[in-house]
């Protein structure tokens, strides 16, 4: 999904709590049929000045609680960074299940079975 | 129900369009969304009239790839130039031809059956490397207005058949091949090929610019 959008800013959100199209829209605020407009706003830049004008352009906009909008893109954030971690502590367990030497007398898992002569 | 984004919807000035981009320079997080609210369905309708032999679908996704595209990179239309709904017409004319040829290109390689004098790869191409950057523009541009008139006005075989004419193919074969004929024998090939050679000139002279018509 792409981040410029506020969708990919939610993303993270709606994969993990489940959220379908009108349960999204009820969390913010809006109908079902404005949901892909909201959606299709610029996500708001926490690391930029205009943030908090940002998040009020769009609640005005579309009739939204802007404290809502905010503690929403809280959480997706959150878990977009539990995500990261996740991915990278499989990672680190893949490198390591990799990296394990094998017992004495075994093969080691890359080396296939010999030809049969 | 959110606020209607100001500005009329069809016959919407440029002026407007010209607002609304400026508002996407800023970085308005809204304009976005205002973008593919008032454009969207417009330029969809649009390119299903004037494409009508391309998938809905695909027209549609190519309305949708351009409008996000614009929303995330509106440097890339100058309003100087034109107006934004004929620049979104333009680029979704762009687009859509493109894809069309890549199906085309695709369709090519699963019937390798065609002369070579057909392959536009293999003819030789009028624009030379070095040529104007403006100009090929304007050839492109050319070609993309001559591409979506042809589509207009000769649909099914006979638009494969103008494209031949128009290229100044003379050999009867490839006609034939597109008519369906090769098993008649090659003078009654020779004679409905002509047949039908004349009638679209006849079609081509009624209907088309003179550059057209000169082939």
């Amino acid at each position: 999904m792409d981040p410029f959008f506020l969708a990919g800013a939610l993303l993270p959100l709606v994969t993990r709590e489940g959220l379908d199209d009108a349960s999204l829209a009820a969390q913010l605020g809006c109908t079902p049929a404005d949901l892909p407009l909201v959606l299709l706003c610029r996500r708001p830049d926490r690391a930029s000045a205009t943030f908090r004008a940002d998040v009020e352009r769009i609640a005005t906009r579309f009739g939204l609680d802007a404290l809502v909008l905010v503690e929403l893109l809280n959480r997706a954030s959150a878990y977009a960074i539990v995500a990261a971690a996740d991915a990278e502590d499989t990672g680190l367990w893949l490198v390591a299940a990799r990296d394990r030497e094998p017992p004495e007398g075994e093969p080691a898992p890359d080396d296939g079975p010999e030809d049969e002569p | 129900m959110h606020q209607n984004p100001p500005g009329d919807h069809p016959g919407e000035t440029d002026d407007a369009g010209r607002k609304l981009h400026a508002r996407l320079l800023a970085g308005d997080p809204t304009a976005p969304s205002e973008l593919a609210e008032r454009y969207l369905d417009r330029l969809t309708s649009w390119l299903c009239a004037h494409f009508h032999r391309m998938d809905p679908h695909d027209l549609e996704e190519i309305a949708i790839t351009l409008i996000l595209d614009l929303a995330k990179r509106p440097q890339q239309y100058d309003p100087a130039r034109l107006g934004l709904e004929s620049y979104l017409h333009m680029a979704a004319s762009r687009d859509a031809a493109n894809a069309r040829q890549g199906g085309a290109r695709r369709a090519a390689y699963e019937t390798p059956l065609d002369p070579v004098e057909l392959s536009e790869r293999a003819r030789n191409s009028l624009v030379s490397e070095d040529a104007d950057p403006a100009e090929l523009v304007v050839q492109r541009e050319a070609t993309m207005m001559t591409t979506m008139w042809l589509d207009e006005h000769f649909p099914g075989p006979d638009r494969a058949l103008v494209q031949l004419l128009v290229a100044g193919e003379r050999h009867t074969v490839p006609y034939a091949k597109i008519l369906g004929i090769e098993h008649l024998s090659e003078l009654d090939q020779r004679r409905m090929v002509n047949r039908a050679k004349d009638r679209l000139k006849k079609q081509l002279r009624r209907l088309a610019p003179p550059d057209l018509s000169d082939g």
